[in-house]
């Protein structure tokens, strides 16, 4: 796709100076899933690209696509079911159509993945040093011995204490935040170049979320691994990601390189997404309950604008046109796809009269203006998701 | 909660439900039919002249008063049990027809096999029901007997009871008591075994209903714990009984062919599945057909039941998750 | 180490009440029982068994010292059947039962797990298709049957294997094996069913956790995924399932022993009905009980090992 940038121009970065072609390109990437319902579109055309030393935030509500994206691209996806439009091209590799035996040439040591939830994702039934060498032993041919001080150096790296004694112990003796220190060690043990890290801290206490954060930009910097780190909270990539894809409804609504997008922030979702972090105070599962209403059907998706029942701004045109994603003129960099974005003259227009009401944009959804009525709101669907 | 259960169940049912439906009340309409269908053997000076194979009679032949020896010294001759003479499926070795002992067995098998766990299955439900119910004591006394019970594998313990209610002493002046005792006897050792199973499931069942809206809703509204009981709990669990008592019948029906095969059967004097393999299977290698005939039957009968019993549990968990 | 006590207790009430059970049977026989073991005999050793079985005294009396001889080993003496004594039996059958489950269990297992695991892992293919037809007919089929077609078949027919008997492990392996195979075989027919099924869904529902899916993205192989990763945390309900069929191949081994004259426990017992010998069978059923209830007990310290959640609790 055209509009796909690298984000090599952007400053900032431990190793922006390093040129080279980026490791993953995503063009066009759409994932349908079959249902008896019929066809759900979960991802939507997307393109982006990544390269080493780099980390791409994925921010969006529950349900917008972020794990099925990352899924798709590490071919993780169910096999029946599922159709994948579009490419995606890792080291020059076309992997679209690579099959499970091609794919597990990459897993673990080209690229590897951090799950939400670090109560599941480990084997109840294995030692956890076991769970590590397992991958070292079989992925980079080490001997037992190698293999098991590697693990050690690993449990070490990822600041879990007495790594010796953990290295005997089941999942079940640990907390959840060093049981995800251990997913994360599980998934650098074979040193990938590419780490997908899936919303790693909504199922953590909200002290220990931070350090699992920072413990991830870290070991991403230090082994010059390129990252894509998928988070529902704009406050949790604001100051990790050098570039952040904004996805709703199973598209990219958004993306532009971190400092661009909060300097000069185009998207009413965009928005949205900020007015509603979380403050540290509140509960740690706070989800994106800010924005009223839901989330369009995926199955039989809305002509125009998907966010268009839920938008301040919104106008007749957001519901009949699709808005296409556009390059900001100031800095090509930056795409969106809005018609009145938030530094646009209606926008203000419309902040200026919800102002002089007492109102706060975007805190409620404009329902009112627009022919078609959302769903009911359900809180189950917006507090779901955290298994 | 009460739903359209009759149009849902059809619909789930489904061809094979159908056919297997349909072959239980088949044998049940045997079992009342099959007999009136012998003939009373007509004899001339000692000699049969009409029934029995002669060609002559109803289609049956009453297993315990014909014998046509003729067509067992034929089948002996030629190796050949079947197609035999007027004898569909053979003879057995005092010239009984097979088949028809079969058919006639039905009844007596089917009435052990029903009746013992129509037995059980109130004697397990209401106990399964007050115990997972009403919790505390009872529920103590009722578990800690469940779990003895089934401390007993099986037919040992079917074997136990039946040895001591209704074994048959030598004395003749005893054994005839004892042999009225005996069907008496088989379906209470079958009771005793299949009472802790359907009462488990019951108790379990009930546990997990007695926690929902409704049930509180009934007591907040006051009403007496037995009328909860029969009246909110007992119509959501009685799928759960009826799945698991299904297959019950079709372990009934191979324990009483298994009681037979050692010798606590149904007694000489009367017919059923049981006896018939089990007389069979005292000389496998001349009248094999004896013991695959009637098998044949309990086979057909087990797969019914295990399919019906499968498809009723299959949508009674669905209902489970779908609330 | 606390539940394993409240078990341990459990586990000597529940034989308490079985033994109690198997005894109190005998003195609901209807009539005296001394008469029923004595028929025939003059009433001078009919009156030697009523002493020999107490029948004057009180019933919890009697029962106290029928377990003292039971616990300590003394069965007493047969009636009627010539040669040996009770206990002299159980020290031949025992074994020979424990090792014809043991196969069953070992064959069973050997079937149903790879079955298991493969058809979970092709969920839907024709194959599991084919292997659920064949696991429901084979639940449909009472053992007896399978033991009946297994004797005319290869045994009575075509001569392949002894029709019956049983030669002891020490006295001839091959003989021993051979004689093994047919009861064997019977009994294991419907075992591997049940496995079978049981271990599928549980295996079904293994394979969609995230920690199955953070296996394969670690590029492990699916027969490591699915035997190191999937089989353990699916095997749980298999055992637990495992040690409750326990009673049901009990009930099972008693006819295919008759059937193939074995002389285990279950040949024993039907020895004992056939021939009156009253109190001797009661004490064998005590023991099968009583084995029943130790190997289900058994069962749950295996969990505990299979289950590190369980023992880290
Ligand atoms: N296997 C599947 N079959 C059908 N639909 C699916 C499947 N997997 C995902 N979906 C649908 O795809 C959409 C996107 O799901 P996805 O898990 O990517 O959301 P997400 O952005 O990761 O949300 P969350 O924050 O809850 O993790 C959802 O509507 C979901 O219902
Ligand atoms: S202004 Fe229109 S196009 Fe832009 S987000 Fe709102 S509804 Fe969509
Ligand atoms: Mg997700």
């Amino acid at each position: 796709m055209s509009n796909a940038t690298t984000m090599d121009g952007t400053p900032g970065g431990a190793h922006a100076a390093v040129q080279q072609a980026p490791l993953l390109e995503v063009n066009g990437l759409s994932v349908y899933f079959d249902t008896p319902r019929g066809a759900v579109r979960s991802v939507d055309d997307i393109s982006f690209t990544l390269s080493r030393g780099r980390t791409l935030g994925v921010v969006g509500e529950s349900g917008s696509g972020k794990s099925v994206t990352s899924k798709a691209i590490m071919g993780l996806l169910p096999r029946s079911g599922r159709r994948i439009e579009g490419s995606i091209v890792y080291d020059g590799k076309e992997l679209t159509s690579y099959r499970d035996a091609e794919y597990r040439s990459l897993w673990g040591t080209d690229m590897a993945m951090v799950f939400q939830d670090p109560m599941t994702s480990l084997n109840p039934v294995m030692k956890i040093g076991r769970q590590i060498t397992e991958s070292l032993q079989l992925n980079l041919g080490m001997d037992r011995q190698t293999a098991k001080d590697s693990a050690i150096g690993l449990l070490s790296a990822v600041k879990i204490p007495a790594p010796e004694k953990r290295f005997n112990e089941y999942p079940g003796q640990l907390s959840g935040g060093m049981r995800q220190r251990v997913v994360i060690a599980v998934a650098l043990a074979c040193g990938p170049k590419l780490l997908f890290a899936d919303e790693p801290t909504t199922a953590l206490d909200v002290t220990v979320q931070a350090q699992i954060l920072d413990l991830l930009a870290e070991q991403q910097r230090d082994r010059f691994m390129a990252m894509v780190l998928v988070t529902h909270d704009l406050g949790v990539v604001a100051g990790r990601a050098d570039e952040i894809a904004v996805m709703y409804a199973g598209r990219i609504v958004e993306r532009a390189s971190t400092r661009s997008l909060f300097g000069r922030m185009k998207h009413p979702y965009t928005e949205a997404l900020l007015k509603s972090i979380p403050k540290l105070s509140s509960a740690s599962h706070t989800r994106l309950d800010a924005i009223g209403g839901s989330p369009p059907n995926l199955i039989d998706p809305p002509a125009g604008c998907a966010f268009a029942a839920r938008c301040a701004y919104a106008q007749p045109r957001c519901v009949e046109e699709r808005p296409p994603l556009v390059a900001d003129p100031a800095d090509p960099s930056h795409l969106y796809a809005c018609f009145y974005p938030v530094d646009s003259a209606h926008a203000a227009g419309v902040r200026a009269e919800a102002a002089a009401h007492g109102e706060l944009v975007n805190a409620h959804p404009g329902l009112e203006a627009f022919p078609q009525t959302p769903p009911p709101f359900d809180p189950s669907t917006m507090h779901g998701g955290t298994n | 909660m009460p739903e359209p259960a009759s149009s849902a169940a059809r619909r789930k049912l489904g061809i094979g439900g159908w056919i297997c439906a349909a072959w239980i009340g088949f044998l049940v309409l045997v079992s009342l039919v099959a007999p009136m269908l012998t003939a009373e053997p007509v004899t001339e000076n000692g000699r049969v002249v009409e029934g029995c194979g002669t060609g002559e009679g109803l289609p049956l032949y009453d297993p315990l008063k014909c014998s046509d020896l003729d067509a067992t010294r034929e089948q002996r001759r030629t190796g050949q049990a079947v197609g035999e003479f007027k004898h569909l499926t053979g003879v057995d070795k005092s010239g009984g027809d097979v088949f028809s002992a079969t058919v006639i067995g039905t009844r007596t098998t089917l009435i052990i096999a029903f009746s013992s766990i129509a037995l059980a299955a109130l004697l397990g439900g209401a106990m399964g029901l007050v115990s997972g119910y009403l919790g505390g004591k009872i529920d103590m006394i009722f578990s800690g007997l469940f779990d003895v019970m089934i401390a007993f594998p099986p037919l040992i313990l079917a074997l136990l009871i039946v040895n001591t209610y209704a074994a048959i002493p030598e004395d003749p002046k005893l054994a005839e008591e004892a042999i009225n005792r005996r069907v008496p006897g088989i379906i209470l050792a079958l009771v005793v075994v299949a009472t802790p199973i359907l009462g488990r499931i019951t108790r379990a069942s009930t546990l997990t209903w007695a926690g929902r809206e409704f049930v509180m809703a009934a007591k907040a509204l006051g009403a007496r714990p037995l009328r909860i009981m029969l009246r909110e709990v007992l119509p959501n669990v009685v799928p759960a009984l009826m799945s698991i008592a299904l297959l019950a019948v079709g372990v009934v029906v191979v324990t009483e062919s298994s009681l037979s095969l050692i010798g606590l059967g149904v007694p000489d004097g009367d017919t059923s599945w049981g006896t018939v393999i089990a007389s069979g299977a005292a000389d496998l290698r001349r009248y094999p057909h004896q013991v695959f005939v009637p098998s044949i039957a309990v086979i057909l009968t087990i797969c019914a039941l295990n399919f019906l019993g499968d498809a009723l549990r299959r949508k009674f968990d669905v209902r489970e998750s779908a609330l | 180490m606390r539940t394993l006590a409240t078990k341990a207790a459990r586990l000597v009430v529940v034989i308490l009440l079985l033994t109690m059970v198997s005894f109190l049977a005998q003195s609901l026989l209807p009539g005296d029982p001394a008469e029923l073991i004595g028929f025939g005999a003059d009433p001078e050793k009919i009156g030697e068994i009523r002493t020999e079985l107490e029948l004057d005294r009180p019933v919890p009396v009697r029962y106290l010292s029928w377990l003292t001889d039971f616990v300590t080993g003394d069965l007493g003496d047969y009636y009627r059947n010539k040669g040996g004594t009770p206990i002299e039996g159980v020290k031949t059958a025992l074994p020979t039962s424990l090792l014809l489950m043991l196969y069953t269990q070992i064959a069973a297992l050997a079937v149903a797990i790879p079955l298991g695991v493969l058809t979970a892992y092709r969920a839907d293919s024709l194959f599991d298709k084919g292997a659920n037809i064949a696991a429901f007919l084979a639940l449909s089929v009472p053992g007896f049957v399978v033991a009946y077609l297994l004797k005319k078949y290869f045994a009575l027919d075509n001569n392949v294997l002894p029709e019956s008997g049983w030669v002891p492990l020490t006295e001839n392996v091959g003989e021993h094996f051979k004689h093994a195979v047919l009861p064997v075989a019977a009994l294991t027919l419907s075992q591997v069913a049940v496995y079978f099924r049981l271990l599928r869904s549980d295996m079904i529902a293994t394979l969609q956790e995230d920690f199955i899916t953070m296996a394969r993205a670690k590029g492990l192989r699916p027969r490591r995924i699915l035997f190191r990763h999937a089989l353990r945390p699916s095997s749980l309900t298999l055992l637990t399932v495992a040690g409750l069929n326990v009673g049901t191949l009990i009930s099972a081994a008693v006819l295919v022993e008759q059937i193939f004259k074995v002389p285990g426990m279950g040949f024993l017992l039907v020895e004992g009905v056939f021939s009156r010998e009253y109190p001797a069978t009661q004490s064998f059923i005590a023991i099968v009980g009583i084995l029943f209830v130790l190997i289900n007990y058994l069962v749950d310290f295996l969990y505990a090992v299979l289950d590190p959640r369980i023992r880290h609790a």
